[in-house]
């Protein structure tokens, strides 16, 4: 569509002169894009308005009216998208947005994913998938939530109404140089050109993005009254959609580091990769919690709080990135204007939230008690708690050195008030306070995810406590003695892989048994048993597959505990030994393309004398950014270990290289984790809708 | 029915226990202070012995590298014209370059910053890029 959408513009463009007021003499790309957004920002507003008042009036036409205009401001984000996309192909440089971000040498594809590049299309992009999702949801639920829809049409075009005000009041993504236009783009930075950077960045937006949908049913199912089942059952799968694409975007965004920055790690506590993971556990501890609201009726406050607050931790984020309020080594521009609306918008939205709730609450009381700590409600329960403390450990640890730097700057400006206390000093707070506190909470979710399933709903006898537990138990127990007399010392690595052990025995004792039990009922092969097994109860299976890729990507965490890690200089010809390999330097060249000039080794791996596997890593200079030569990670990878090297300096006259060598134990089973991951989710997300009762058994 | 009073206090108690426990044992590991080269270079006795982290721009002109020895580099720091030697033991990030803003962790040492730990301005999308200059000669050999 997109492609006709340009055509269409560049056959615009070319009968424009005419009518065109502009100085240039034509209707440019520029005019036309800002236009658009203009048209689309009070269409917005009109949309907001039919649906609030469409919903008071209870007019059909009112309400209609609405939900067309959501659909429309979806064609306009559309068309201004297609426009920006338009103007990188074509290289029209005198849209600034333009030539920041790309430039002619840029290859195609890179060319089309630039408009999520910057700042300003990255918000242009975000409104085009806010219009396409409210218009999916819209369309899916209007005939079957029509007390809804109103309200679902409203807030959402509200939100709309905020992203599409920032593009025109602030960042114009269309805005043009007033004076000399460049022949020339900037281009691209090296290190965002890769595949990972095309796919992660836009993974995580879809999941950011789509969190809005569940939102505006929660509001619409407060205005209305109408707070039962009912607004979750449209809800719980989008939430699940968007827990898929932010669960692939946080793992893709670790995965690109760790290949592109060299430095051996996936994961570093950065508050843009924190802003993704906030929103991730409050949306993980809803897609529980919802379960128990279904079941025993229960949590429906609980529930609304968590889809509040899991959109309210994407604008945070948002805010977070983007503002500059937050110090990272992620640079970021610093915009006190955007930090301040922001601000405000945070503020309505918890206000308008919660006071809606507030006066909702007397709806809003639990059908059932809790009768025992030991079922399956009181372990959901902890699950919640743990998650949203992990939500708020994070937030404030990376908030944390903005409050001090906040408390410096008001003791600057008002000495008097603030005499009663030391102003202090900016703090960082790195890794290793992040390690110390998310570790135990870390395994305690781990170990509510083996006991969780075990457990049953009210009440667990003790003669079904001992048939469930015993297993898992022993198999965790043979899990912790094993790696420890293998001489793994870690308390903290050995305790992952006890949970580890225990939490797959849980899971496999569930597949075992189901598997079993179907196949007494009827004659069928193990294959077929599991297979209907999963398609039977969807959700179930599905949510078991998921913690199997969980207990996956502990596993790989677990390979931390024994990482080893060494800075070495060699020459052709020399070898170092770490740990059981040995890595040979067999010699550099140099080569070069169109782009960049590059210096590659060769380095044999070996493992008791016999060659692995050759690894080739490398520096390269772009002629766009000499300055900062990029490190090509190369590594060789096994299901027990990784062995990675980066070069971090050469010298091509002596040969003398100065390379960084890691084994990374266990670090693939993180990837394979998060396949088995989405693949669980996407068992769950197939559910159908007579299977609801069957479910969870 | 609902969970006795005597289950109540004792979940009551152990989450708290826990959580005291957390927070008294964990500690502030990882936490240090950052300060700019302008207010470090100021207030310099006030840090000495002390393992904090500077933010300051580095001095076009100033980094020198001792090939052969495992990263060991020397340059300045500087912000407001304060200037702050620094002695670098590790590799530099490839983001490091003359001219950028980089955050070294380290301690005052002989009127010197030691530092075995740098973040250097990571390029993020949402930056206005350094624009490269076409003369000059693609990076060392």
């Amino acid at each position: 569509m997109s492609i006709a959408l340009a055509a269409m513009t560049s056959l615009l463009s070319s009968l424009a002169p005419p009518l065109s007021a502009v100085p240039t003499g034509a209707l440019s790309i520029a005019t036309l894009g800002t236009a658009t957004i203009l048209v689309l920002f009070v269409l917005s507003l009109g949309t907001v308005a039919l649906g609030a008042i469409g919903a008071h009036r209870r007019s059909e036409r009112l309400i209609e009216g609405a939900v067309q205009g959501t659909y429309a401001s979806f064609g306009l984000a559309a068309f201004a998208s297609s426009l920006i996309i338009y103007a990188f192909l074509s290289g029209d440089y005198s849209i600034q947005y333009v030539q920041h971000t790309s430039d002619a040498a840029m290859p195609l594809f890179y060319k089309i994913t630039a408009f999520w590049g910057g700042l300003d299309g990255s918000l242009l992009f975000w409104v085009l998938l806010h219009t396409l999702f409210g218009s999916l949801a819209v369309r899916a639920n209007r005939m079957r939530h029509r007390e809804l829809i109103p309200h679902v049409v409203a807030v959402l075009a509200t939100i709309t109404c905020f992203f599409v005000g920032l593009l025109l009041f602030i960042k114009d993504p269309f805005s043009q140089f007033l004076l000399e236009v460049p022949t020339q783009g900037k281009g691209l930075n090296p290190l965002l050109q890769n595949l990972y950077m095309i796919i992660h960045p836009p993974s995580l937006y879809l999941g950011y993005v789509s969190l809005a949908v569940p939102y505006a049913f929660g509001m619409a199912a407060l205005f209305t009254g109408q707070v039962d089942a009912a607004w979750q059952r449209s809800v719980r799968r989008w939430v699940l959609f968007s827990w898929m694409f932010l669960t692939f975007g946080l793992i893709l965004g670790g995965l690109w580091a760790y290949e592109e920055l060299g430095w051996g790690g996936y994961w570093a506590w950065d508050p843009v990769e924190n802003a993704g993971l906030l929103p991730w556990f409050t949306a993980t501890a809803f897609l529980h919690s919802v379960m128990i609201q279904e079941r025993r009726g229960m949590m429906k406050a609980w529930n609304l709080v968590l889809i509040i607050i899991s959109f309210l931790l994407t604008i945070v984020g948002t805010f977070m990135t983007r503002s500059g309020v937050v110090q990272s080594v992620h640079a970021f521009g610093s915009d006190p204007v955007l930090a301040w609306t922001f601000g405000g918008f945070m503020l309505v939205i918890v206000l308008v939230s919660f006071g809606l709730l507030i006066w909702r609450l007397p709806l809003l009381r639990s059908r059932g008690e809790l009768e025992s700590v030991m079922s399956r409600e009181f372990a959901f329960l902890v699950n919640n708690w743990l998650f949203l403390i992990c939500a708020i450990f994070v937030l404030t640890a990376t908030m944390w050195p903005t409050f001090t730097e906040w408390r410096m700057i008001l003791a600057e400006r008002y000495p008097d008030w603030m005499a009663w206390q030391d102003p202090g000093e900016r703090v960082v707070i790195g890794p290793p306070f992040f390690n110390q506190y998310m570790r135990p909470l870390g395994l305690a979710l781990l170990l509510l995810t083996g006991i969780g399933p075990l457990l049953a709903w009210r009440k667990t006898s003790t003669a079904s406590l001992v048939r469930q537990f015993a297993g898992p138990l022993a198999f965790g127990v043979g899990c912790t003695v094993l790696p420890w007399q293998l001489g793994i010392d870690s308390p903290w690595g050995l305790a992952c892989f006890g949970l580890c052990g225990f939490t797959f025995w849980t899971i496999v004792q569930e597949f075992y048994r189901g598997i079993a039990l179907r196949r007494k009922q009827r004659p069928q092969n193990v294959l077929e048993a599991l297979i209907s097994l999963v398609l039977r109860a969807r959700r179930r299976y599905g949510g078991y597959i998921v913690h199997l890729g969980v207990v996956l990507m502990f596993l790989g965490w677990a390979g931390n505990a024994y990482k080893l890690e060494k800075k070495v200089q060699l020459r052709p010809g020399e070898e170092y030994t770490l740990g059981a390999y040995t890595i040979r330097h067999e010699g550099l060249h140099a080569t070069e393309d169109w782009q960049k000039e590059m210096i590659t080794a060769d380095l044999s791996v070996l493992k008791g004398g016999e060659v692995k596997d050759v690894l080739r890593p490398a520096r390269w200079w772009y002629y766009q950014l000499p300055d900062q030569p990029t490190t090509e990670v190369s590594r060789y990878m096994t299901p027990g270990e990784d062995v990675y090297v980066s070069m971090q300096e050469v010298d091509m006259t002596s040969g003398w290289t100065q390379l960084s060598l890691y084994i990374n134990p266990l670090v693939n089973w993180i990837w394979i984790g998060m396949a088995v991951m989405l693949a669980g989710a996407l068992v769950c997300a197939g559910t159908r809708k007579s299977e609801g009762a069957v479910d969870d058994a | 029915m609902a969970l006795p009073v005597t289950t109540k206090i004792v979940l009551a108690l152990a989450v708290s226990g826990i959580a005291v426990y957390m927070i008294s044992a964990g500690g502030s590991e990882g936490v240090l202070e950052y300060i700019y080269v302008d207010k470090f270079v100021d207030e310099m006795p006030r840090y000495a012995g002390r393992i904090v982290k500077v933010h300051g721009t580095v001095v076009p002109g100033t980094v020198q590298q001792r090939i052969g020895a495992a990263g060991d580099y020397t340059f300045e720091v500087e912000k407001d014209g304060r200037r702050l030697p620094v002695h670098y033991t590790n590799m530099v990030p490839d983001t490091f370059a003359e001219g950028g803003e980089v955050v070294l962790t380290g301690e005052l040492k002989d009127g010197r910053f030691e530092s075995e730990e740098m973040a250097a301005k990571c390029p993020s999308k949402y930056e206005e890029q350094a624009s490269a200059d076409p003369t000059k000669p693609p990076g060392k050999r």
